[in-house]
């Protein structure tokens, strides 16, 4: 993979068990930091439920990682419990600071973050960094920490856990085929050409979507960034040793198709057979793609 | 004329597909609750299905294993999109079959049927482990079950020796039952919208009532009758909460 990209920074707000349970005023969040061989960072932080700390994220992004890539991991369950309307908040005040930045949910221990779930995870069981793991009979030990005394983590472990959580775009294409399954069940109840009728649908803002997915060219403004596959497509570039030219070929292919949809007159059964074909590949594009990247 | 529910209770369905399944003898209905189903002869799912927190979620096994329960003679016929998963209870919906009512009658009853793995998506039932188990001791029962000992011991020691009502809230505090408490409402809020996918979400709304009433002020534990009245009030919630998560558990465990 190239090691051609901006500092890459990942905030991970958990229950770390020495980390500081810091307050939204404090700045001692530094003591959090590790680095990882060619100056990635992890940051550390333990940042309960209390008024004001999505503004303290925001700060603490905007005033020291600015010019970085930063992945924050916002911890979903008990005792952060991050709601989806804060990481909405955080992602959008992050936009408008031009900053390439993204929350990200985890929770429930069975992520690739979790070391319990994979070999190069970053988090262990209770708060601390991954030791040890029995897998039957086998003792697997982790290898995250490098120099516990210069706070110095693996390059591979960060590698794995930003590719997979910021490229990872898996989800979200099977989340667009069933929405857009929803919204193929009402389309016999209104019989409009297809395309319009798709780009009509407000509540899930199926067209930004549908738009997003198809883009192609570096230039051009995705109304949904987590359905702009042109990351994803980047990352199989990343990946060509491991040979992903047909999954990107498959990728291009249904984002033309989608295209085809989006401007599509047809009506009725012609309708039904264009949507159907639409479904039928996106939903393969889904089970082809390589399953780590979520 | 037979009867066959759908859900998502919300799904669209056009007057024409109305009046097919009417043609094969079927009257197609919006999925009512478990009180008012009545006897349930089919249920058409439409999976995965959407929460109202945006993610999608498959619902079938808690639905077998909720009709296979109440319903034994009723089929579960999943619809939607997908051509691999034809079967004798999987309906294509833009390529229905010729007669709805054939297709019926050699659908398996969903104690025979077999489900198809689901994909992608996470189930039901495996989002309720993760809400009742949590990990490093974060789940519901753990904080459930902490919160509830701790309350009927100290029910019972006010009972027998009133004198010592303050000792009790002092324990009470001691043992961050209301804590427990906050916590158990806040994994449940996180959750909630999940619930949404199951059959029965007036028996989850009922639950959920009761867990807003799981809320002990120590504050106003000032003499020993308050202290009692408190936790004798608290106790037939912690009943009436357990006894529905009881029954309700069964439906997402094997």
């Amino acid at each position: 993979m190239s090691t051609e990209h901006n500092t890459r920074v990942m905030i991970v707000v958990w229950r770390w068990i020495d980390a500081n349970k810091i307050g939204v005023s404090q700045t001692d969040w530094q003591d959090g930091v590790w680095r990882s061989s060619n100056g990635n960072a992890l940051v550390r932080l333990d940042l309960r439920e209390q008024t004001g700390r999505a503004d303290f994220l925001l700060d603490l992004i905007t005033k020291n990682f600015s010019d970085c890539e930063v992945a924050l991991f916002l911890h979903q369950n008990h005792p952060h419990n991050f709601e989806e309307s804060e990481r909405i908040d955080i992602q959008n005040q992050l936009n408008k600071a031009q900053i390439k930045a993204r929350p990200i949910f985890f929770y429930g221990g069975d992520e690739p973050i979790y070391f319990s779930h994979n070999p190069l995870g970053i988090l262990g069981i209770n708060g601390d960094f991954p030791t040890i793991k029995i897998d039957g009979t086998n003792v697997i030990q982790s290898d995250f920490i490098e120099d516990p005394s210069k706070k110095r983590i693996n390059q591979k472990h960060f590698d794995f856990v930003w590719d997979f959580y910021w490229y990872g775009r898996r989800n979200r294409i099977l989340e667009l085929s069933e929405t857009l399954r929803i919204r193929f069940f009402d389309y016999l109840k209104t019989r409009n050409p297809v395309g319009a009728f798709l780009r009509q649908e407000t509540e899930t803002k199926l067209g930004d979507k549908l738009l997003s997915f198809t883009l192609t060219e570096p230039d051009e403004e995705a109304p949904a960034i987590e359905y702009d596959m042109r990351p994803y497509l980047t990352y199989f570039k990343y990946k060509k040793q491991e040979d992903y030219s047909s999954v990107a070929e498959s990728m291009s292919k249904v984002q033309q198709r989608v295209k085809t949809l989006l401007n599509s007159t047809a009506v009725d059964k012609d309708a039904e057979t264009e949507m159907d074909t639409v479904y039928r590949e996106i939903t393969a594009l889904y089970v082809s793609l390589p399953e780590y990247t979520q | 004329m037979r009867r066959a529910y759908i859900f998502p209770a919300d799904t669209p369905v056009a007057e024409k597909r109305r009046a097919w399944f009417r043609e094969s003898g079927v009257e197609l209905l919006p999925w009512p609750g478990t009180a008012a189903a009545g006897e349930v002869q089919a249920v058409l799912l439409a999976g995965p299905v959407r929460c109202s927190n945006g993610q999608f979620v498959h619902p079938e096994g808690v639905w077998r294993r909720f009709l296979a329960k109440n319903h034994p003679a009723a089929r579960l016929i999943q619809i939607g999109l997908r051509h691999d998963l034809a079967g004798p209870n999987y309906m294509h919906w833009f390529d229905p079959p010729a007669d709805f009512g054939v297709f019926w009658q050699a659908a398996q009853s969903v104690t025979d049927m077999e489900l198809p793995p689901p994909i992608g998506f996470t189930t039901l039932a495996a989002l309720w482990k993760k809400f009742w188990d949590g990990h490093d001791k974060g789940g519901f029962f753990y904080y459930f079950s902490w919160a509830k000992l701790p309350v009927l011991a100290a029910l019972d020691n006010v009972e027998e020796s009133p004198e010592e009502w303050l000792s009790q809230k002092n324990f009470l505090e001691s043992e961050a039952v209301p804590q427990r408490f906050q916590n158990c409402r806040h994994r449940w809020a996180h959750y909630k919208p999940y619930w949404e996918a199951a059959p029965f979400a007036g028996e989850l709304a009922a639950l959920e009532r009761e867990l807003t009433q799981l809320h002990l002020d120590t504050t106003t534990m000032t003499d020993s009758a308050a202290t009692r009245q408190q936790l004798s009030e608290l106790k037939k919630h912690l009943q009436a909460t357990e006894s529905t998560l009881e029954t309700l558990h069964s439906y997402f465990t094997t």
